[in-house]
This record gives structure tokens, sequence and C-alpha cells, in this order.
């Protein structure tokens, strides 16, 4: 008997020992890995022993984006099957590190912004100018309440009419006329 | 807005593009715009097309030029917050290019042209729908460019739907004009009492005329109030008519509408735009255009007159009007913050609400009352908070701006009073430029001129908000609808469907079905089977003709689905589908609607074939039944029964089961087959089902799998093959064990 239902479920996380990454002749992150074997969901016999395995390319997927970008990632192949997780990044031996991080910027892309410079409405349609850690931006936003997610912890993530994301890390900490401009939307 | 992001962007110039021309030697040759180096820094980049190359060509860098034929299959890949192309060489995946959101619409066209290109087929360049004023393509979901559209054009569209009460809208504007008459007239006869009887020296002898002019004040009074009643009525009655015409036409417009135009939209926006837009706009023809008239007329001829009357203390009078304008324009937006905010927080607590009464189950069974509560208390004193302040603040600006506005009035009080006050002789003589009656009438024209004023300057969002909503209801009116409804009528249908190379997406995205061939012939059942997300469902309804494909061909009885009247082919179609929608009505009403004009006598025996008959006789309203628009009285199986009902009433030539059984109990479901066993014959049905012994009766399966089609033929044939199809049965079966 399990004490707790939801020992059943089983996570495989990552570590130096069971997986090491590598980059493909063409950059993309690859993964060789001890893990059970990859067999199709109708098979009757599943064996669940782990071999060491070259997965080639994998891709990444974070669980929690907003608010642990670094822990819980999930590795998966190609068809988003998970294969598994990696719980810190942090944790991970550096040269994984440096692939997964530099992949997952490829992936994740999400201005911060520093600084709203100009913030207009017009027609249901609101125009902004904000300075973020890429530089100069304007975009111009539909439905501006319901475009802007609450996170929580004061943060929040502005999507723009054209499906772009941008990202305010702590509301409270914009300067004065910043949030002056935002206030109305919050 | 002009300032310059630094993010490239497809509407500024893109020296890479020119490059990249001169390189293929053609003259324009088909080219993709990047902003995105690998590892997402920016960059200006371009991909383009020259016969059996591509050409690419990013920042300084050198070009590069890689031959189609070594390449795989090229592929619009999302990620999140920006986009990019994939395909593959010899040394495995490779990335082509890639940029952020706001090239979406052009990768997304661009890997359907390079792919097909690879495929060796030539397909059209595909046109991404821009504003050709501006050069944006349109958001997602919109028809035209919000900032470029003509607002005089815009505002000519409501002219037909005023046409029909122009009478009465005229008549309305003879009202406005007396109306305002009468409060430019009404000062003048003041005077008159005032400088001859009242403050006259010695008093006139004769005092019929004094009485004369107090009634005629008073009849004045009386007509402007009658007229003010009549115009309201006029304009009321005006009002509801251009209400329901605005209603029906964009009601109309929105039934009209393909699939694919309404999937763009949320249904809470279509709502929005039948009911508070097409509002918006009533008020503003019969409220702010009336208004706008009347002010506009009073303030033209106040100002004139009290030209007329000193123009020296008239130019005092206007001189603060610029700030005052500014003023109330500073307060509006403030308030408007204010209340917006209030709006907003009271908006929250009713989601708040609206979302714990629908959960209410999961609050008592999870037992969070407790917390829930204090949610709603939060929400409750947030905006008790709010409104106070609000009212706070407006109760201690208000009085202030009202006292500002007044102050010309006391301006000119000083200024006349001064002269008269030190020159008695004025009064007592009533001979001088201004008498006591004309300090009156002075007066109230002043307090006449600034109300206008206050009014409009309010105007500019009022109108802003008119804009808004009239331009969203005539960018829906204006949608062409990307199907052509109309077509070769047809009498009777034998049920022949076949697909030839036919692939589907929606909108842009990527194909949903490739290049599927399939005949299914006359009175055939046949089984979609495969898991979810495969596109069985779409490939019902490309039948359904909910949709049109992409490439490729679908033919009913040899004849292009295209070119046949969408509303005699679909007469001819039953449809069951796994989400069953009941209307508000009765069980009775529900069933008919498959066939109106049904007899009771008919729409009985779809119930018994359905086998809904016997539990419509437990209720104790029978067939009068209400069912609630979820149909919340009725069990899954029970609504999914009544829509087997429906679906045979109409004694379709083809069938379609999305699902059809899946909530009913093993049982009922094997009764209902055999019923669609005897329904079916000589009638085409396409059955999709995961539970695979709903299959029992086909007479082919097709299994699909990514879009494709990877296993076709009879049970048994399948069966032998020991492919896909083979282990889906297996381990069905297994579970069935368990089961037992």
């Amino acid at each position: 008997m399990n004490d707790n239902f939801l020992d059943l479920a089983e996570i495989t996380y990552l570590n130096s020992e069971n997986s090491r990454f590598y980059r493909t002749e063409n950059g993309f992150p690859a993964m060789e890995a001890v893990l059970p074997k990859r067999s199709d969901d109708l098979e009757a016999n599943q064996d669940k022993t782990p071999v060491k395995q070259d997965f080639g390319r994998v891709f990444f997927h974070r669980c929690f984006p907003f608010e642990t970008p670094d822990e819980y990632i999930s590795v998966l192949d190609k068809d988003g099957r998970e294969y598994a997780m990696i719980r810190n990044l942090n944790e991970m031996p550096e040269q994984a590190q440096e692939i997964i991080r530099a992949e997952l910027d490829r992936k994740y892309l999400c201005p911060i912004i520093k600084k709203i410079t100009s913030l207009k409405e017009k027609l249901g349609y609101s125009y902004w100018t904000v300075d973020t850690d890429r530089g100069v931006m304007s975009f111009s936003m539909h439905d501006t309440y319901r475009n802007i997610a609450r996170v929580g912890g004061g943060m929040l993530i502005i999507n723009d009419v054209d499906g772009n994301r941008y990202r305010i890390n702590d509301v409270a900490l914009l300067d004065r006329i910043s949030f002056k401009k935002i206030e109305l939307y919050l | 807005m002009k300032q310059k992001t630094s993010r490239p962007h497809f509407r500024e110039f893109n020296p890479i593009r020119e490059l990249v021309t001169k390189d293929t030697g053609l003259e324009k040759p088909y080219i993709l715009s990047y902003n995105l180096s690998f590892d997402n820094k920016e960059v200006f980049g371009a991909v383009a097309l020259c016969e059996d190359k591509l050409y690419i060509r990013e920042g300084n860098s050198e070009l590069k030029i890689i031959e189609l034929s070594t390449l795989g299959e090229i592929k619009f890949v999302q990620q999140w917050g920006c986009i990019s192309l994939e395909t593959s060489n010899e040394n495995g995946e490779l990335e082509l290019c890639r940029a952020d959101m706001r090239f979406v619409n052009f990768f997304r066209a661009a890997a359907r042209k390079f792919e097909a290109a690879r495929l060796k087929k030539d397909i059209p360049d595909p046109v991404i729908p821009r504003c050709p004023k501006c050069g944006k393509p349109y958001p997602p979901g919109r028809t035209t460019c919000q900032k470029c559209t003509d607002k005089r054009k815009l505002f000519g569209r409501l002219i037909p739907y005023m046409k029909p009460n122009l009478k009465y809208l005229l008549l309305a504007a003879l009202f406005l004009i007396a109306v305002s008459g009468i409060s430019v007239v009404l000062p003048i006869l003041n005077k008159a009492v005032i400088n001859d009887y009242i403050a006259a020296s010695p008093a006139p002898s004769d005092q019929s005329g004094f009485f004369l002019l107090i009634g005629g004040m008073a009849a004045l009074g009386l007509l402007s109030a009658v007229a003010v009643m009549a115009r309201r009525l006029l304009v009321a009655r005006a009002a509801k008519d251009i209400l329901i015409r605005l209603q029906s036409d964009v009601y109309r417009k929105i039934q009209e509408l393909s699939l694919t135009g309404l999937n763009r939209r949320s249904s809470g926006e279509l709502i929005q735009r039948v009911a508070n837009d097409t509002e918006e706009l009533r008020e503003f023809i019969t409220w702010l255009v009336p208004n706008l008239i009347q002010q506009a007329l009073t303030l033209g001829t106040v100002a004139v007159l009290l030209l007329i009357m000193n123009w020296k203390l008239t130019i005092l009078v206007i001189l603060p009007v610029p700030f005052l304008v500014l003023m109330f324009r500073v307060l509006h937006k403030f308030t408007h913050k204010m209340y917006h905010r209030q709006w907003q927080v009271e908006s929250d607590a009713g989601t708040l609400m609206h979302d714990v009464f629908s959960g209410m189950r999961v609050v008592k069974t999870y037992g969070t009352e407790k917390r829930e509560e204090k949610r709603f208390d939060e929400a409750a004193k947030k905006i008790a908070q709010i409104s106070k302040k609000n009212e706070l603040t407006w109760n201690m600006i208000m009085p202030f701006a009202s006292f500002l506005l007044s102050i010309g009035e006391y301006a000119v009080l000083y200024f006349l009073g001064r002269e008269l006050v030190g020159d008695p002789s004025v009064i007592t003589s009533g001979n001088a430029n201004f008498a006591l009656g004309d300090l009156m009438q002075f007066v109230s024209y002043v307090g006449l001129i600034y109300e206008p004023i206050r009014w409009m300057s309010f105007l500019p969002r009022r109108i802003a908000r008119a804009t808004t909503s009239l331009s969203k209801i005539v960018e829906l009116l204006d949608e062409k609808n990307e199907m052509c409804l109309e077509g070769e009528i047809l009498d009777d249908i034998n049920g022949d469907i076949e697909f030839k190379n036919a692939s589907f997406g929606y909108a842009d995205a990527e194909y949903v079905l490739k290049n599927i061939n399939l005949k299914i012939g006359k009175g055939e059942m046949v089984g979609f089977v495969g898991r979810s997300g495969v596109g069985k469902t779409t490939a019902a309804n490309l039948v359904l003709r909910l949709y049109d494909l992409s490439e490729g061909s679908l033919t009913v009885d040899g004849k292009e689905i295209k070119t046949i009247d969408q509303h005699s082919y679909r007469s001819k179609i039953g449809v069951v589908l796994q989400e069953t929608f009941l209307f508000n009505g009765t069980i009775y009403s529900n069933i008919a609607y498959a066939k109106p004009g049904a007899t009771r006598d008919e729409v009985i025996r779809a119930a018994k074939l359905a086998n809904a008959h016997e539990f419509i006789m437990r209720q104790p309203d029978g067939y009068n039944t209400y069912v609630g628009d979820k149909g919340h009285t009725l069990s899954g199986g029970e609504r999914q029964r009544i829509a087997i009902a429906r679906a045979i009433l109409r004694n379709p030539r083809i069938l379609i089961l999305d699902e059809a059984t899946s909530s009913l109990d093993t049982e009922t479901e094997k009764q209902i087959q055999e019923a669609i066993a005897l329904l079916s014959g000589g009638r085409t049905t396409i059955a999709i089902a995961h539970r695979l012994s709903t299959l029992r009766n086909a007479t082919k399966i097709v299994v699909f799998e990514k879009g494709m089609i990877e296993e076709e033929g009879s049970h048994d044939e399948l069966m032998r093959n020991q492919g896909r199809y083979y282990r889906l049965v297996m381990a069905q079966r297994q579970v069935n064990k368990m089961q037992k």
C-alpha cells in the first residue's frame, strides 16, 4: 500500500550522472541519458529498466515560466512527449547549464520592461513605447486590461496585438511616472 | 510614437532585402524578411526563393545558398514570444530563420511557399492582407486597419439607418431650433420687463404691456417645454427603429459568416457587437448629435448677440474659455481614471461571484466556503474603499468647478454693475447704453454661453467612443464571407464522397489534414479512428462544409462541394456532435428543430428510434418538458439521444456521428447502433469513435495519424495487417478484460 496516492506517479529527474547534453551539428541541444526505453503507448509489456541511449535533439519547456524559470524544466521529444525533468537548472553541470540556458533563451523571448515612456489609448487600442532590456520598443495592444496577465508578486506579462510578450518584474518597483501611466490597467 | 524601435520591423527599410534581390538576379523574387538571429539577437535578415534554391543573408555575414533538394520538410515552429522556420539537412535538423511575433503571418505563409517549392509544386505567392494605407498587416481577426479608417466615410455609413426615420428626425431638429430660439428670446423679454416697467421712472401709465410681456414669457416657457417633450418623443421613436435596424443587420451578418470568420471572434465579442456597440451608436445618433446641434446653435447665436450688445465685455467673457476647456479636459481625464478603476474592481468582483456561484459544487465538496467568503470580502472592501475615495474627490472638485464656471458671470456683474452703481442716473433716465434690464440680459447670456462650452469639452471622448463602436460594426458588416454559399441546388444526393489530395489548415496555421485521399461510397458506414487531435473531426467538418479545403478537392456525387448550394446540401445531412447543444425550449421543439413543420407523429417516431421516447415519457411534462440552455435537467446520455432523434428526423442522406454515443451506456448504445444500422441502409454514415465497439457495423475503418490516413480497410483486413488499428483493438480489449 502506498502512503500517498501521489506516490504512484513518478517524476524522473535528470542529474550529472544519468544525463549528458551536447549540441548537434546545426547547434540544437541534444541529450544522452540513462532512461527506460521508449515504447508505443499501446504496447502491452513495457520494459522499465533504464538503458543508456542517445536521444538526439531534445526540446525544453518550463513548467512554471513566470515563477521559477530555472526550476522544473521538462525535457521533451519533438512530439512533446516528456523524457524527464530537470528539478533545478543550477544544480546541473556547467556545460549542461550553458546549453540548456542558451536554448531556453532562444525559445522564450520576453523583453523586460524597465520604463514606460509613453502610453496612449485611442479607439480601443493602446499604444506603448517602453525601455526594455533589449532596447526601446513600441507596440500596441487591444483590449488592454484583459491582455495584461497579473502573475502575482507584482509581475505583469503583457501580450501585444501581434502576440509578442513583455514582462514587468514588479510594477511596484517601476519609477513613479511609469507607474502612473500603467496604473489604470492594474 | 515615431520613436525608433530597436527591433527591426518589416515596415522599416530592410537593406538585406535589396541585397538578396540582387543576389538572385530575379526582378521580384519571393522574399521573407526576418529580424532575429539564431540566438535571438536583433538583426536584419532575408530569405529569397530562387527557383530551387534559397538565398539567405543575415546582417553582415555572407550570402548562404541552399539547394532545396538537400532539405527535409520545411515547417513553421511556434516558440514562446518568437517563431522560426525549421527544416533538416544531412547534419540533422536545421533552423532557417527566426523572428518575433510580428512576422507570424509572413512566416506561416513562407513555410507553405518554401515547402511547396521543395516538393516542386508552384503555389501562388501568398498574399498577406495588409492595410493599403500604412502597410501594416491587419491584426489577427481584423479585416480593417483601425488607425487608417476614414472617419467621415465611417459616419456616412449611419445615414442609411437614419433614412427611414428622416421625417421624424427633421421634425425633431425643428423643435431643437425652437428650443434654442426660445432660450435666446427669453432674456430679451426679461430685459423689456425690467427696463420698461420695473426699473422705469416714471412708471409707465399703461400697464397692459407689462402683463402681456409676463404672459408672453410664460407662454414661451410652456412652448419650450412642449418642444422639448415633442423632440424627446420623436427621437425616442426614431431611436428604437434605428437600434432595431442596426441590431438585426449585425445579427444577420454574424449568422451569414463562415465558421472561420466566427472562430476569429469570441462569442462574448459578438454579443458585444450586437448589444453594446449598437446601443452606443443609438446614443450617438439620438442623443449626441441633436445635443451637439442644439449646443452649437445656442453658442453661435448667443455669441453674436453678446458681441452686438457689448463687444468689449464679450471678449472679457470669452477670454477664459480656452482655460475652461483645458480645465474640463484635465478634470475629465482625472475623473475618468477614477471611475474606470472603480468599474474595473466592480467587474472583478462580478467575475469572482460568477466564478464561485457556477463552481458551487466544487466549493462545497472541497469545503472552501470560508476561503471564498474571505476572497469576496476583500473584493467588496476594495470596491467600498475606491468608491468612497471617488465620491469624496468628486464632491470636493465639482462645486469648485461650478464656481469657476460662474466666475465669468461675476466678472460681468462687476464691470457692468460698477457702471450702474457709479451713475444712478442711468437707471432713472433709462436712456444709457446699459440699463438694469440690459445687465440682466447680458448676465443670462453669459450663463447660456458657458453651458455649451462645458458640454463640448467632453465631446472628443464621446465621439471617440462612438467611432470605436462604429468602426467595429462596419468592419463586421463589411467582412466578406470567404466561402461562397450559393451554387447548384440539389434536390437529392446519393452520398458518394471523395477526398482527392485534400489538405486543410485553419486560417494560416499548419495543416491539420495533409494529402488525404479517401473514397466513401453511397450507403457505406465508415469509421474514423485515431487519437485525439489527429484530424478526424476536421475531416468530418469538411464533409459538412463548415470549412473549405486549403488544397485539393472534395466531391459529393462527383460534384465539387464548393459548387453546391450550401443550404440545399446541408438539408441532406444529419449530424450528431459530441457536445450536444440544446436550445432553450421544450424537448419537442428541440427535436423538431431539424425539420420545421414536422408533425408530432414524426417527432415521436424519431424519438423512439433514438431510444429517447421512454425517458421522455418519464418526465412529468412529456415532450413539453422544458430544457434550459445547458439542458440541466437531463443527463449527458439523454441529451445525446435527443440530438440523435434530431438527426434522424431530418431523414438525411449523409449522417455524421462525432462521438455520438460516447455518453451512453453499452446497452443503450447497442440499441441505437441497431437503429442506426437500419437507418443507414442506403445512407452514407461517417462515425467518429474512440470506443471501437461502436464501429462494429462499419464497412470501412479509416485510421488517422498526425493529419494523414495511416490505414484503411475493413475490420478484418486491418486486424490481419496488425497495424495501429490492431494494437488499438488489443489495448481496448485488455481494458475491457480488466473491467470484467
